[in-house]
Formats: structure tokens, C-alpha cells, sequence
């Protein structure tokens, strides 16, 4: 694994840490105050649509690009996740509140037909407006075991019935459309899943509720309900004949994870955000000749390395199509840790200045608590390395 | 005396600003004694709504209020308090009291809400009494930590006490979540965080009990044994609340259910009173005093 990161990456890097400084920081700090997420209409979105983001990575072709010959990386991932760590050290909030098809994305240019990419991806190649996409997987009663999920789905013609309720769904309020996962058969657990793009204004979809949260206020986590929601056959990704190829077909399990390096990254960003507040209190009030501050900021910076390395590791391994499942849940089990450690030590070091409510750290200790929670809680995640390192069986 | 009467620790618990009783208040500042509870402490027992602050004052780095004079200035960043009718600066010579000419601009507060937050600024407030001796001081600064630490522990236990529950009835992957081996061990070690430094609160607040009646334990013993205590309350409340956040998922993150107002409460008790350094301090100073076997609890006069 190399430890320097190449060239295109320091770019990319300088041009966050401009835009977090002049722009995402102070918006984060806006919403935080506000207590509601940044509205659909703030100039940040404006200008981050204007500087060419909020766009899908789909290409706009119909097929897949080949992958050129004789080149053994796969991905980009190491690549991201020093991006991730970067925006997530400005604001992680506002970072999640870019417009773009967010998480929808994948799934769509995943799994959907030509005609779902071009529909629902097309407004996003180059968007004039900040627009917004969403998904929904987590139910108020599923949220780890997500094959326990209750939206069902029931065929109608040419149409499909949805009903039920999703929580924690980013932007769902005002997206243009939802990706929203249902099921065609309860006692078929994941095998009965289907994803189906529930557009804005469908009827049957409604009750939106924008959560009040700890932290992270800038972006909107809402619930909503689908009552007898139909939505057209064709807007299930992927059509029936994705499903119907795929009865009765294990298939090959995943052995790399992209996903939880990335969000551990995140959580990794808003860590070192804490130290860098800690340690300038530190300098600016003459505290860093006291041991117990220096001790809490050497326990920080070396745990935070430590952290970031487990990230570097398991993205490093997903690019190269390595299996990684252990390594990339052991980086998601340590970093939100040892982000809240960071900043709970850091308020520790601002005594009563953090008591005020209104510094930097007492704001990254209510960001970072959801790290833990978001892409697999770290229960889970310690779930999944005990299966890799011990066998542990399934219940 | 942190405008505090009475006990705390139970559900909910954020510290009850209640009335009145001369003699609980007395307990808690040890430093004046009945006599000057009476003088300064009376008014603000009687007038509903006053209330009286106690500020740990041993540290210019935390605390920018200079003593020494008949007249005080300076500047505290945060009291979890709307008004100050009596301020005590305590440190480890005595007190210096106030109760005029305090400002206080409110501010958000990181939690403890309902007690008002606000920063505190004085010009050349006048002092209207310094009542000094060590060992009175030793027990005033043993109590307030103390209390402090029976808080913490309040809000400990009814954050572990919720999430219990709510594991007992959420269901994931067949079964309560609470059956989840994982989860299982972690609700076992936040009941023995709450356990174990209930213990070690009552513990020490024997110490001073034993100290005040001349029993086998010393002020000193008794002032180490309080700042274990408020230490060990602080750290454990960095394991235990952020928990009862996380035993809730997503629930947990949302402003719906108490545990994160738990977690953001605990957070800002610790800081209070020069926080785990000053208790760390305090108990590292006598635990170096020691020659031979340390001894981890009192032995009993013989």
C-alpha cells in the first residue's frame, strides 16, 4: 500500500479545503445554529452546482464502459475516501446536504434499465439547478436487519402498489425522486427486495417529516409513508427481468466493501477537525505546557492516525478487487470512536469554553456520535469481523 | 452550593434549582459555616428563582476572575445558571464572595438547559466576604464535586436504564436486540459503570461524613475519595451516555428520545468545577503522599 497520495488527489484536496473554509464550515455552523437543515434554496447549492457538482458519475451511456486491458486497478476508493475525510473534516453535514442523486445513484446506474438511467440520471449529468435524489431503505422497525423491512409492493396491471413507512431517508423532501426499497413476499427476507423510483408528487407518497437531530443539521434525515402509492412498472429498477434471471441464484457474496472505508474516512475528517480546534485552544491559552493537554492531544493525533491508516487499508484493497471485508469493518468499527473520543477529550481541554454551546467541538461532538450508528452500526460491524475471524455462525 | 438543594439523582435528572433548606445548603459549602449561610445564603433561599453559584477559582486558565482585593473582575465563559444573586470563587485558601455587579449574557449551553446558561463577566464587583481556612476549603471543594458526581450519576443511570429497555423491546433479526450477544455485554458493562461509581460516590461521601465526625477517615482522605470519585463519574459518563445513544440507532441521533439530551448533559457536568483535571490532580497529589501499600478504601479505627 503506498502511503503518499498521488498528485491528482492533492488537487482535488486543495480544492475542498478552499471550499470548506470559505463556504461549507460557515454553512455547516448556519444550520447548526438555525436547529434545521440548509434550505433547497441556499446560494451554497447554487454555487456548488455552478462549480460543476451535484452530478451523477454516471456517464450517460446506455452500456457500461470496458474496463481497459491489462490495468489492475479497479477503483478509486483511496482516492475518495481522502476527499471524504476532507469535507467531513469542513462539514460533514453540509457534506451529505450537496445536491446530486446522492445514494440513489449507485442503485440506478447499478441496476437500472437504459431507459431508468436516462430518465433518472439524465438531470444530473449537467444540471443547470441544484437538484436532489434520495433513498430509502431503513423502516422505523428495521434499521440493522434491514431484511426485515415491512414496505410491501403488490403488482397492479401495470402498475405497482407500495405501502408503508421509511425513516432517516437524506433529502427525501425534496428530491425529485426516491429510490425506495420494498418487498414482494415478507417470508422471502432479502430475496423478496425490490427497488422501485418513487417520483416526486406520485400520489401516495407524503407525511414528511424532517427529523430534529443531535448534530449534522444541515442536511434533512425525513420519514415519510407510502398509502397505496402506485407507481409504473417501468420504474422498477431493473424490470422484472433483473429479478426473474436472478430467482433461485445465490450468486457470488461480495467480497470487497467500498462503502464503510469511505464513511469511517468521514469520521476520521471530523476527528482530526476536533484536534486541529483542541490543540489551536491549547496554543492560543497557553495550555499546551500543561501534560495532561498534551497528553490528550498525543492520545487524539495517534488514534486518528491509526484510524485513517485502517481507512487507507481497506480502500486501498477494494481498488484492487481484493477481499476486504474484514479490514473495511475494522475501519469502520475504530474511527467514529476514536472521532468522539477526539472530540470529547477536545471539550475536556475547552473546560468551560465548551459548555457554552457554541464552539466548534461542541458541535463536532454532536456531528460525530452518528458515525457510529450510519452504515452499519459498530456492533455490526464487530458482528462482521468475528464471522471473519472466528467463524462466528449466523443465529 | 450550585444553587442546588436537595438530591438529584434519579431519572431526568437535571439538577433540581430548588428551595430551600439552610442545613442541606450548609452541607455543601463548608466554608462559611451555619453563620455566613445565614448572612448571604438566606436571601437567595428565600427569593424564588435567585440563585447561587459555586465556581472553582484555582485555575486562571479556565476561570479569569482575580482575587485578592474588596473588589473582583473578570470574566467566566460559562454557568450553567440564568442569574447569579451569590457567586462563590472557591479555591484552596477559601472564598471570595459576590453579590453584586455580576453580568451574565446568556448563552446557548451545550446542555443543562433548564438551569439557564451564561457567561459571566464582573468589573470591579464589590466582595462582600472572604472566608478563608484550607480545611475548610479542602471539604468545600470534596462536596461540590461530589455532587456533581451524584448528577452524573442520575443521568447515567437513566440513560442505561432507557436503552435497557429499549433493547428488550426492539426486535432485529428475530429476536430483541438486547439478546444480541453484542449488545448483551455492552448493557452488562454500562450497569457496572453506573454501579461502580455509585460506590465509589457513596464511598466517599461516607469519607466526609467520617471526616466531620472525626472518625477514622481525614479531610484529606476524604477530599482524594471525592475526586476519585467525580473523576471516575466523568469518564464513565463518556462511556455510558454516548452508548445509550448508540443502542438506539438512528433513534438514539434524533432529539425524539432523551439519550442524546443525556449524553450533551453529561458531557457538560464534567466540565464543571476544573473538570477531571483538577479531580486527577487532587487525588494524584495525595496518592503520591503515600509511603508504603496504598490503601484502596479506609481501615476502620481499631
Amino acid at each position: 500500500m503506498k502511503l503518499a497520495i498521488d498528485a491528482g488527489t492533492q488537487q482535488r484536496l486543495e480544492m475542498v479545503r478552499n471550499l470548506g473554509s470559505s463556504q461549507l464550515r460557515p454553512a455547516g455552523l448556519e444550520a447548526d445554529r438555525a436547529g434545521h437543515p440548509l434550505p433547497h434554496d441556499h446560494t451554497l447549492f447554487q454555487l456548488l452546482v455552478k462549480v460543476g457538482l451535484g452530478k451523477t458519475r454516471w456517464d450517460g451511456k446506455a452500456e457500461a464502459a470496458e474496463r481497459s486491458g491489462g490495468e489492475a486497478k479497479i477503483g478509486a476508493s483511496r482516492s475518495l475516501i481522502c476527499v471524504a475525510e476532507e469535507m467531513s473534516y469542513w462539514d460533514r453535514g453540509v457534506a451529505v446536504a450537496f445536491p446530486g442523486p446522492g445514494l440513489g445513484d449507485p442503485p440506478i446506474s447499478g441496476m437500472g434499465t437504459a431507459d431508468q438511467k436516462r430518465r433518472f440520471l439524465s438531470p444530473f449529468l449537467n444540471p443547470e439547478r441544484p437538484l436532489w435524489g434520495s433513498f430509502a431503505m431503513t423502516e422505523p422497525s428495521a434499521g440493522s436487519d434491514v431484511a426485515a423491512i415491512q414496505t410491501t409492493a403488490r403488482p397492479d396491471g401495470d402498475s405497482w402498489i407500495l405501502n408503508g413507512a421509511k425513516s432517516f431517508a437524506a433529502h427525501a423532501s425534496r428530491a425529485e425522486w426516491i429510490v425506495v426499497w420494498a418487498t414482494v413476499d415478507k417470508t422471502l427476507g432479502r430475496e423478496g427486495h425490490r427497488a422501485f423510483v418513487v417520483e416526486k408528487g406520485t400520489p401516495g407518497l407524503g407525511d414528511f417529516v424532517v427529523e430534529r437531530k443531535m448534530g449534522l443539521k444541515a442536511y434533512e434525515s425525513t420519514s415519510f409513508t407510502l398509502r397505496d402509492c402506485r407507481v409504473p412498472a417501468a420504474n422498477l429498477l431493473g424490470g422484472e427481468e433483473r429479478y426473474a434471471k436472478r430467482a433461485g441464484f445465490k450468486g457470488a457474496v461480495k467480497s470487497f466493501n467500498a462503502t464503510r472505508p469511505l464513511v469511517a474516512a468521514m469520521a476520521v475528517g471530523i476527528g482530526r477537525a476536533a484536534l486541529d480546534e483542541a490543540a489551536a485552544f491549547a496554543r492560543e491559552n497557553d495550555l499546551l505546557e500543561r501534560v495532561r493537554g498534551r497528553d490528550r492531544l498525543e492520545r487524539i493525533r495517534r488514534r486518528l492516525r491509526a484510524a485513517r491508516l485502517l481507512c487507507w487499508r481497506a480502500a486501498w484493497l477494494a481498488d484492487y478487487g481484493r477481499p476486504n471485508i474484514l479490514e473495511a469493518s475494522m475501519a469502520k468499527a475504530t474511527a467514529p470512536a476514536v472521532a468522539l473520543e477526539a472530540a470529547s477529550l477536545g471539550m475536556e481541554l475547552l473546560g468551560e469554553v465548551g459548555g457554552r454551546g457554541d464552539h466548534l467541538i461542541e458541535k463536532l461532538f454532536r456531528d460525530v456520535k452518528a458515525m457510529d450508528i450510519v452504515e452499519g452500526t459498530g456492533q455490526i460491524q464487530r458482528l462482521i469481523m468475528a464471522r471473519q475471524l472466528v467463524q462466528l455462525p449466523r443465529d | 452550593m450550585m444553587g442546588v438543594e436537595g438530591p438529584c439523582d434519579g431519572p431526568g435528572a437535571s439538577p433540581s434549582w430548588g428551595t430551600p433548606d439552610i442545613r442541606s445548603a450548609t452541607r455543601l459549602l463548608e466554608i462559611g459555616g451555619e453563620e455566613a449561610m445565614v448572612r448571604f445564603g438566606r436571601s437567595v433561599l428565600d427569593t424564588p428563582g435567585a440563585r447561587a453559584v459555586l465556581v472553582w477559582n484555582g485555575d486562571e486558565a479556565r476561570c479569569r476572575i482575580a482575587t485578592g482585593g474588596d473588589r473582583v473582575s473578570g470574566a467566566l465563559p460559562w454557568v450553567p445558571a440564568d442569574r447569579v444573586d451569590l457567586l462563590v470563587l472557591l479555591d484552596e485558601q477559601g472564598a471570595t464572595l459576590v453579590r453584586d455587579g455580576i453580568r451574565c449574557e446568556p448563552v446557548r449551553g451545550a446542555g443543562l438547559r433548564a438551569a439557564g446558561a451564561s457567561a459571566l463577566s464582573l468589573d470591579a464587583a464589590p466582595v462582600v466576604a472572604t472566608p478563608r481556612g484550607a480545611e475548610a476549603a479542602t471539604r468545600a471543594l470534596a462536596r461540590a464535586p461530589l455532587h456533581t458526581a451524584a448528577l452524573l450519576i442520575g443521568i447515567m443511570r437513566e440513560s442505561a436504564e432507557f436503552s435497557r429497555s429499549y433493547a428488550l423491546e426492539r426486535v432485529a433479526f428475530g429476536k430483541p436486540i438486547a439478546h444480541h450477544q453484542e449488545l448483551a455485554f455492552l448493557i452488562a458493562d454500562m450497569a457496572t459503570a453506573v454501579d461502580a461509581s455509585r460506590l465509589l460516590l457513596w464511598e466517599a461521601a461516607w469519607r466526609l461524613d467520617e471526616a466531620a465526625e472525626g472518625g477514622p477517615c481525614s479531610t484529606e482522605l476524604a477530599a482524594e475519595a471525592c475526586a476519585t470519585a467525580f473523576a471516575e463519574a466523568v469518564e464513565q459518563s463518556q462511556f455510558v451516555t454516548p452508548n445509550g445513544v448508540q443502542i438506539l440507532g438512528g433513534h438514539g441521533f434524533m432529539q425524539d428520545y432523551p439519550v442524546e439530551k443525556r449524553m450533551r448533559e453529561a458531557r457538560a457536568l464534567g466540565l464543571l468545577l476544573g473538570g477531571v483535571d483538577r479531580a486527577r490532580e487532587e487525588a494524584g497529589r495525595e496518592l503520591c503522599a503515600w509511603e508504603g501499600p496504598i490503601a484502596l478504601t479506609v481501615e476502620a479505627a481499631s
